[in-house]
Order: C-alpha cells, then sequence, then structure tokens
C-alpha cells in the first residue's frame, strides 16, 4: 500500500498539508487538490482518485489521469513509498 | 507545490522538531522534545502556536550535535555562553526550519537529569516523526521551572493550580528526584521555605521587584568553588555580541563594541548601587538573560 516515506515529516491544517523530505528539505505546500491527493493516500485509500473525487463531489473517471499523475510523481521525488 | 515562503511559523516549529528528531537519530544522538508540539495534550490546551524548538540533548553529544547542525545550513544565533546566564542553551536558524533552542541543560534541574528524565521518556508524534518527550510529570516541572524564570501565568495555572493533590504531589517527587527543589519552590511560593540553601537568592531576583543586581547577587551565592565565582564575576561585565548583533542587525565593530561595553559597565554600576540602597523587592521583573 502506498503511503507518505518514513523520512517524510507532514502536518495537515486541513486546509493545507505542510510536507518535508528530511533531513535536508526543503518543506512544500500543498494546497487543493494537490493537499487532498495526499490525504487521501495518507489515509489509506484504496482508490486515490475516488476517495478525491467523492470528497470533491468530482467524477473519479474524470480527474484519475491527473490524479495517477501526481502521485506518481510523489513517489518520484521519494516522499510515499 | 508552493515554496516554503507560505509556512505559518507554528508549522514550522513542528517542522524544526522532526527536522532535528531525524539528525540525532542518524548520530545516534538522544535527545529529549520539550515544550511546544512536545507538549502533553492536558498541558498543551489554549496555547498558541510556537514559534520556534525546543530539545533537550544528552550532554556530552551536544557538542557533536551543535556541529553537524552547524554544517548542515544551521546558523547560531545565540551561544550557549551568551545566551543566558544559566548558559543552558545555544539558539540556532535554518531558512527551512526556522528556530530551534538546543538545550544542554534546563534551569532548574540538576545538570545530570538528562538520564532520569530519558528513562522516563514517552514518544509522540511531532509531523508524523516519533519523537521522545519527558514523561508528563517532568513536563509539568519544566513549564514550572521556566515559569519561575519569568515565564507566563499561564504555564503556573496549568501546570499547578490546575493540578491536583495527586498530580502535585508526584510532581514534588520528581522535583526532589531531578534536583528541582528549589525551582519548583520558586514557582509555587515556597522559596522561604529554602532560604539556607545556596540557590534560593538566585530564583529570588527571577522574581517581580528583583534588579538585575540581585540577579548577579544571586548567581555568586549560588556559585560554588573558585572557578565558578571568577566565571560570574568576568560575565558581569561581558558584552554579549550575540545579542548586539541582533539589536544592530549587522556584525558589530569596535566603536560599537566600547559604546555598547561602557553602557552595559555603567549599567551594572547602577544597578549594585540601587541594590545595595533598596535591597530586594523594587524595580522590574526581568528574566534571566545575560546582555
Amino acid at each position: 500500500m502506498t503511503k507518505p516515506a518514513a523520512h517524510v515529516a507532514w502536518l495537515d491544517d486541513e486546509s493545507t498539508v505542510y510536507l518535508a523530505p528530511l533531513p535536508d528539505g526543503p518543506p512544500v505546500v500543498l494546497r487543493g487538490p494537490a493537499a487532498a491527493i495526499w490525504r487521501a493516500v495518507a489515509t489509506g485509500a484504496s482508490d486515490v482518485a475516488a476517495e478525491v473525487a467523492q470528497q470533491h463531489g468530482a467524477d473519479a473517471d474524470d480527474i484519475a489521469d491527473d490524479v495517477n499523475a501526481f502521485v506518481a510523481d510523489l513517489h518520484a521525488r521519494g516522499w510515499l513509498t | 507545490m508552493a515554496p516554503d515562503l507560505d509556512i505559518p511559523i507554528g508549522v514550522r516549529a513542528h517542522l524544526a522538531h522532526a527536522a532535528i528528531e531525524v539528525l540525532a537519530r542518524s548520530l545516534e544522538i538522544r535527545l529529549l522534545h520539550v515544550k511546544g508540539p512536545a507538549l502533553d495534550p492536558e498541558l498543551a490546551r489554549g496555547r498558541g502556536p510556537s514559534t520556534d524548538a525546543d530539545v533537550l540533548v544528552e550532554p556530552a553529544h551536544v557538542a557533536r550535535l551543535r556541529t553537524t547542525m552547524l554544517n548542515s545550513g544551521w546558523r547560531e544565533v545565540t551561544g550557549f555562553t551568551t545566551g543566558s546566564a544559566f548558559q543552558h542553551a545555544a539558539t540556532l536558524h535554518h531558512d527551512h526550519w526556522g528556530y530551534v533552542d538546543v538545550h544542554r541543560a534546563f534551569p532548574g534541574l540538576a545538570f545530570d537529569s538528562f538520564d532520569k528524565l530519558w528513562q522516563r521518556r514517552t514518544t509522540v508524534p511531532i509531523a508524523h516523526i516519533d519523537c521522545a518527550v519527558p514523561d508528563l510529570d517532568s513536563q509539568r516541572l519544566i513549564l514550572l521551572a521556566h515559569y519561575a524564570r519569568g515565564g507566563k501565568p499561564a504555564d503556573h495555572e496549568i501546570a499547578w493550580e490546575s493540578a491536583s493533590a495527586q498530580d502535585r504531589q508526584r510532581v514534588r517527587a520528581r522535583a526532589s528526584e531531578l534536583g528541582a527543589t528549589v525551582a519548583l519552590a520558586a514557582a509555587i511560593g515556597e522559596l522561604d521555605q529554602h532560604a539556607a540553601d545556596p540557590a534560593s537568592a538566585l530564583w529570588r531576583s527571577f522574581q517581580p521587584g528583583a534588579t538585575r543586581g540581585d540577579e548577579w547577587r544571586g548567581r555568586w551565592r549560588a556559585a560554588t568553588g573558585p572557578r565558578e565565582k571568577v566565571r560570574v564575576a568576568t560575565q558581569f561585565v561581558r558584552l554579549n555580541r550575540d545579542h548586539l548583533r541582533m539589536e544592530l542587525g549587522r556584525e558589530p565593530d569596535t566603536r560599537d563594541v566600547v559604546r555598547a561595553w561602557r553602557r552595559r559597565v555603567g549599567r551594572a554600576v547602577g544597578s549594585l548601587r540601587r541594590g545595595a540602597r533598596r535591597g530586594p523587592g523594587k524595580g522590574q521583573h526581568r528574566g534571566s538573560s545575560v546582555d
């Protein structure tokens, strides 16, 4: 199951996710859809696109490609395992 | 994703705790996270966001941690000898993580308290990174010791006034274990019961009405041995270049240093004279920093 990497610190203040790859950073700010995707991954959603779509009143098929691309990007940065 | 310029200071304090924890782990250095985001929820209620992170480092490895931090993008703002009268902490800043106070001791607790605090530690996640923190009784005691040095009345209220009789008894016992009996007494209005203790004059100097001269007299009385006495006497007029740098916003030159030293000597002499004439009980409430 995909989840945040052990070396990534992160906080969720409901509207924004702040995350920091450690030890060197830099910290980054995720807002809107990016924050929603991170939350869905962090809470263990089996279908991230469906989870994000449900929370935002969107069609999962419409956003799946973008969601998956973002998750792949987070993986490539080493922020997800 | 946005750059880190948009990170609120309270959030940055959480990330600072996490960053220091990961760094310390890589060096196999034990440290305890204290205050702010590390507080037990029972003690944290009603608090606003923290502006920095505080960590207490096992004393034998403080220098190694500090060196690694300086080599990892951290900049020292105040050093151990210039940060406070107790020389207990250094403040470092990182462009990503903000401010961290690295403690090698905690004023009011015996210098060798770290191992006893470590033995009763618990673990809490800060920014989803597991961090070691003192047990609840020790956290109460740390807040009270900080309050006794001019800390927030809210710390006294939450750590003592609203504590149960059982909580207070455990804090008293913990203070005894950690050599913090006088500091606790100062926080809870029982300092008169420790008048014979050499440290009581120092803790009395942090209370409302005490002067800077009272602080120095208290430090003198609390100092044990000739070497410690000489250190206190030297610091009485030593200029704190870190603080001068912060005041000026630039590196002080020779003229700055001379002017500041003259002001400092003048204030020191004046304070001693006023203290000798009036005795304790008059003057401004002040903290423990040396300027």
